[in-house]
């Protein structure tokens, strides 16, 4: 069924890129048919960034086509469909990008019910639209790629409108409450799964099943009377459950964790029984990981002539905790000497915050050729900027797992109205944000598993009509 | 990957800036701005707009007349006239103008505005279309449009 969905989708968008010949937009009995499709390349040195990007790989495009029509002069509906890849990101199944009914009673009022774009920073609303920006990646301190599909649509309803306030500008609002279908094999479930603190126990999990209890975005951006400078902020929260497989990997299990489970053999009877018995991964009693999330993001950006300057800040809390009743309470003497404290089979985080920020500057120098640069900073734990305290607890083996600190140069060409060329370099200092789904444990001890320093190159082609 | 790349990299950023300044596909920086006007369809009920109007209009922040009729917009796909004008009132490059109605159109937040090759084209349609405003180089100019004065 998958794969009919995505020949259709496909079919559909080749199409259009044929029917529309000038390959503009096409346009059949009132309704727009717009698309894109970009095709994208990555390499790295030493780590793998999403994927298996320190061999090269081409899992890396997009593609969407939407519909849309006025039906009247106050209400227009609309679809988009997208497929994306990114490593074992997306895949390129087809997903319902947006879908929405807008009524607009007035400038300063309009109602979206449907599955609508989610409102973050100054991009997040096109960070699946190549055509429309400078950089290939946008910096990851405020648009996470492992959040991306978390914070891409939200299915509710939102209001929006624009308010002029004389000679002081105009103010642009949008508010939206709803939720999300988070997929348990999409980034936002490697994430998770990179919080759980046991992994260097030997203690892992996959999570199986994402269920969001509510998601909230709002935005307000302040379109100044200095030309060209608009200022903004926006909030977003979650709050979502998720349930995981637990796994023991008897060859990473260090010896007082062995003599804890031994001791509580009881309560694992006929499940582990003795360890060497088994083979490396043993199933233990499911977890469940109780998540809440908030971030604000302060944004400006002024535009002169051809420069477009950026800086965004972005700070979100969690609170997070984890429930495995029987593997806890057994744990209990363990983690209590590692000052993890255990409360009826739940074990609560400390509420801690990520924080981070970027300033980027573009210009166009032809019509045909742009160059941009932007130096984005990324912090997993403000209170442990050196990622001291991340090892020192066990979470991590590496200190640079805390932070991650880039400075991108892009070029763009624009070969004509509808192909876009890019490429872009990366110099990259620090690990925090990649996964450790994408970046085993190297079968040699003496190997470190993430290295401080390097470098991350892309290229991309877009058409679009 | 071996870090080689990089001065290649450079080196092509160069030669694309060399090429900009040198290859006359730079910005005309001295282009004297032509007469533009802003014109309008009869219906229109206003006979001026300030330039914040012009600017919010454009960008389709304000989409209706004061006696409710919607606005329809009109505008160039190119040239001096396109440019000059998105200069003048929008505060945009024709590509950042671009740009803005591809983000709208692609988030199902609105409707790009209609865009014509000629002067000629976009006069007869705001002629034709009520609550329709567009701009137009003087010469191109006919009798049946209202001109808008901008203060």
């Amino acid at each position: 069924m998958k794969s009919a969905v995505k020949i259709a989708f496909l079919s559909a968008l080749f199409a259009m890129c044929c029917i529309s010949g000038n390959a503009r937009a096409y346009e059949y009995q009132g309704i727009d048919i717009r698309g894109f499709i970009s095709q994208g390349y990555l390499q790295s040195t030493d780590n793998n960034f999403f994927a298996e990007t320190k061999d090269g790989t081409s899992q890396f495009n997009e593609a969407g086509i939407n519909f849309s029509a006025e039906v009247s002069d106050r209400l227009r509906l609309g679809v988009q469909f997208l497929s994306r890849d990114l490593g074992t990101i997306g895949n390129n199944e087809v997903i319902l990008d947006w879908a929405i009914a807008d009524y607009h009673f007035r400038d300063w009022l309009g109602l979206t019910v449907g599955n609508m774009k989610f409102v973050h920073g100054l991009y997040n609303e096109t960070r699946d639209l190549d055509m429309v920006r400078t950089f290939i990646l946008l910096p990851q301190s405020v648009y996470i790629e492992a959040w991306r599909e978390a914070i891409s649509s939200i299915q509710g309803a939102g209001l929006y409108g624009d308010i002029g306030l004389s000679d002081m500008g105009s103010l642009s609002y949008d508010l939206q409450y709803g939720t999300v279908n988070l997929d348990s094999d999409k980034g936002a479930a490697r994430l998770l799964e990179d919080q759980w603190p046991f992994k260097e126990m030997g203690l892992l999990v996959d999570v199986d099943r994402i269920n969001v209890d509510y998601t909230y975005a709002g935005s307000i951006r302040w379109i100044t009377n200095l030309e060209g400078l608009i200022l903004g902020c926006s909030t977003w929260g979650y709050q979502f459950e998720a349930d995981a497989t637990t796994l023991l990997d008897t060859a990473r299990v260090p010896g007082e964790l062995r003599q804890a489970l031994a001791a509580g053999d009881a309560a694992f009877a006929g499940l582990i029984g003795s360890l060497d018995d088994y083979g490396t991964r043993i199933i233990l009693s499911p977890s469940e990981f109780g998540v809440e999330a908030v971030s604000y993001t302060a944004s400006m950006e002024f535009m002169w002539r051809n420069l477009v300057f950026a800086a965004e800040y972005m700070r979100t809390t969690y609170n997070i905790e984890f429930r495995n009743s029987p593997l806890f309470t057994t744990l209990e003497p363990v983690l209590s000497q590692s000052g993890v404290a255990v409360q009826d089979g739940t074990i609560k985080v400390d509420r801690f915050s990520s924080a981070g920020y970027y300033t980027s500057l573009a210009y166009r120098f032809t019509p045909w050729f742009e160059l941009g640069t932007y130096y984005s900073v990324y912090y997993a734990n403000e209170d442990d900027k050196d990622g001291k305290k991340r090892v020192a607890k066990g979470l991590d083996a590496q200190e640079h797992r805390g932070w991650l600190k880039d400075i991108a140069l892009t070029t763009r060409f624009d070969v004509n109205e509808n192909w876009i060329i890019k490429l872009e370099a990366h110099k990259m200092d620090g690990t925090a944000i990649l996964l450790g789904a994408d970046n085993p444990v190297p079968e040699d001890p003496a190997e470190d598993r993430y290295e401080e320093d390097w470098y991350l190159f892309a290229a991309k082609v877009t058409f679009h009509f | 990957m071996k870090l080689r790349s990089i001065p290649l990299i450079a080196h092509i950023v160069l030669a694309c800036m060399v090429l900009s300044v040198f290859g006359g596909f730079i910005f005309p920086a001295g282009h004297a701005a032509s007469e533009v006007m802003v014109v309008a369809n009869d219906s229109v009920p206003v006979e001026s707009l300030s330039r914040d109007a012009v600017q919010e209009i454009f960008l389709g922040r304000k989409t209706r007349w004061s006696d409710g009729q919607k606005i329809v917009l009109a505008t160039l796909k190119e040239g001096d006239d396109h440019r000059d004008f998105l200069r003048m009132y929008v505060g945009k490059t024709p590509h950042q103008f671009q740009n803005y109605w591809k983000s709208q159109v692609f988030t199902g937040r609105g409707k790009a505005p209609d865009a014509f090759t000629s002067p000629d084209e976009l006069a007869e349609f705001v002629a034709n279309t009520p609550g329709a405003i567009g701009y137009l180089p003087q010469r191109a100019y006919q009798n049946q449009l209202k001109i808008l004065m901008i203060e």
